[in-house]
Formats: structure tokens, sequence, C-alpha cells
């Protein structure tokens, strides 16, 4: 059950996603992308896919877009990982990739003129925004069985371009396909700052496509995979060993196991 | 040698952070009299040697996302 965690300069939570997975029992490969470029390694002999956060090549002309470029020579590779149906997770930096390749939103458009139809861009605060986040999962997909439709976690943030911005046909397409994954949620709908903390449209906080194996989300629930590491455990009555992000990768793991 | 500059702009319309803060600042510094700043990004790109739409590709490969981003061209042969 190998994993790709894929990196380049500048990302940097490949650790914490690498202990995240392993500690379900999955077995992550920190592999460069100059690695997978070269043929050193290929798409085709991982179970799954994980671009992690950082701020990939110092988050030059946009979060993503040089990381994206990259990876989009080996964009036959993705797909047909995808195709196949193992599970793709894009967090934080991971999803700028993923939307500034165009595999999310997983559109008919991208399937026609492959290329983004969507960008996270700068945070409307023009801030960086380090803080948890409250997030409702709204679709259930191998990542998310863990938890109920519906269900309201605590994840941490830390994003200056996370706010999603994208035509109002693509926003339609992507709500009736059932592509957005988590909302941010606050006292009221929608979700005004600070409770969405980078003025996403219609609070999108996460996207899975169509098939439901590729999720981004802005989030980071590798930073929340023990209970301890949430900002609120000291005040929460209830302990337990693990926390919000480990269903993400105790999902993978499951649906992986079932696969094989 | 071609030199050509790109200057990146976010689309009108399109909500610019960058470009609020640096209003903000500036009506700080006593600057009172700005109705809108908005902020765009400027590469200036040098070609060995004339290639035709080369800077135009380049563009559309990584410099501009189209969902929000627009750009204008500036070539200069020498």
């Amino acid at each position: 059950m190998d994993i790709c965690v894929l990196v380049m300069e500048g990302t940097n939570n490949e650790a914490e996603t690498s202990h995240s997975l392993a500690a379900v029992g999955l077995t992550p490969h920190i592999v460069i992308i100059r690695e997978l470029i070269a043929g050193k390694y290929s798409l085709h002999q991982f179970n799954g896919l994980v671009i992690p956060g950082g701020f990939s090549a110092g988050d030059y002309v946009r979060s993503g877009a040089i990381f994206a470029a990259y990876l989009r020579p080996l964009l036959p590779d993705l797909r047909s990982l995808i195709a196949d149906g193992w599970p793709v997770l894009g967090i934080c930096n991971g999803f700028q990739i993923l939307v500034e390749l165009g595999v999310l939103p997983d559109c008919k458009e991208n399937d026609e003129t492959p290329g983004p139809t969507a960008i996270l861009t700068r945070n409307s605060s023009a801030r960086f925004e380090c803080r948890a986040v409250s997030l409702r999962c709204e679709q259930i997909n191998l990542f998310t069985r863990g938890l109920k439709r519906g269900e309201i976690i605590e994840l941490p943030a830390a994003h200056a371009e996370g706010r999603f911005v994208t035509s109002t046909k693509i926003l339609e397409e992507i709500t009736t396909t059932g592509q957005v994954a988590f909302r941010y949620v606050g006292p009221s709908i929608p979700a005004e700052y600070p409770y969405n903390p980078n003025g996403s449209l219609d609070d999108i906080a996460g996207l899975v496509n169509r098939q439901g194996n590729v999720l981004g989300i802005m989030p980071h629930p590798e930073r929340a995979f023990y209970w301890y590491q949430q900002a609120s455990w000291p005040r929460q009555q209830e302990v337990h060993h693990y926390g919000p992000g480990y269903p993400f990768f105790a999902g993978m793991a499951a649906y992986i196991k079932e696969r094989e | 040698m071609v030199r050509g500059t790109v200057c990146v702009y976010l689309k009108e319309g399109m909500y610019d952070p960058e470009g609020e803060k640096v209003k903000e600042a500036l009506s700080l510094l006593g600057f009172n009299n700005i109705a809108k700043v908005r902020v765009g990004k400027l590469y200036q790109i040098e070609l060995n040697e004339a290639t035709s739409n080369v800077i135009p590709a380049v563009c559309e490969a990584l410099l501009v996302n189209p969902v929000i981003e627009r750009y204008e061209i500036r070539e200069i042969e020498e």
C-alpha cells in the first residue's frame, strides 16, 4: 500500500503527512517531482498520491502554479491513476496545485481543454490566516467515510491564498454534481469572516471530483491527526487519541485495503 | 535579441485585497485623494532568438490564470 507523497522545494508538510499515512498502515514514499519527471519513479507504482502543504517554489507566480507546471507533462499518468480509482489528496498547497492543473474542479470543460477553471487566490483579508476553522462535511467519499454528512469538524488552516474563485457556470456545475466536500461554517450562512477565513466563494473549503477519489482541502487534516493537536483540546471535555484529521487517512487506508 | 514585457493584471471586477491594503496604507500616509489601487505583476522576458508567439505561450502555460487574470505584452526587437 505505497503512497506517493509528492514534494518540490518549498513543500513543508511532508513529515506530518507521511507520519499520518504511516500511522494508518500505509507506506508513504516522499518523492521529489524531479525524480518523477526523470523516470526514477512512476505514478503507476503507487496506490495513491498525496500532495502536501507548503509553499512550493516559494509561491512565486501564483501559489501552486509552478508545481502544476512541472506536473502537467505527467497529467496523463495522474489521470490514469485517478481513473483506476486510486485516492489522490491535495492539502492546502496540494489543493492549489490540483486546481492549477485543472484536476479540480472536475468539470466537463477540463475534459476538452485542460487548464484551470478556478483559482485559490489571495485571502480577502490580505492576511496569512493561521488558526483553527470549523468545516461542515458536505459529501461522503473515501476520505470522509469516517464522518457524517453535515458533521462539523475543526481543522487548522494556514494559508495566504485560499479564496476559491470560479465562474458562475462552474460553481453551478460543481454544486449540482456534488463536488463540494467541505464548507466553512459560522453562525450565519454564508459564513462571514473570520469563520470563512479567506472569502471563498460559497464558503468552499474542499472539493472532491465526480468519481469521489480526488479530494482537495485548504485546512490541514495532517495537523490534527491526534486529539492533542487541536487548538481547543484543553477546553474539551472528552479526550480521545485521534483528532479530526484522522478519518481522512484512515478512510484512505481502509479504501485501499478493500481494493487490494 | 527579443525582449518582452508581460503585465499580468486582475480582470476588471475581481476583488484585489493587495490593492485595497496599499490604498489603506497610502491614506494612512496622508494621500487621501486616491480612489483605487490595483496591483499587478510585471515579467521581463528575454528570448535568445526572435521566435513568434513564445511570449503568449509562456503566459498561457504559467504566468496567467485566465479565471481571474488578463495580460498585456509589449515586445521589443533589438
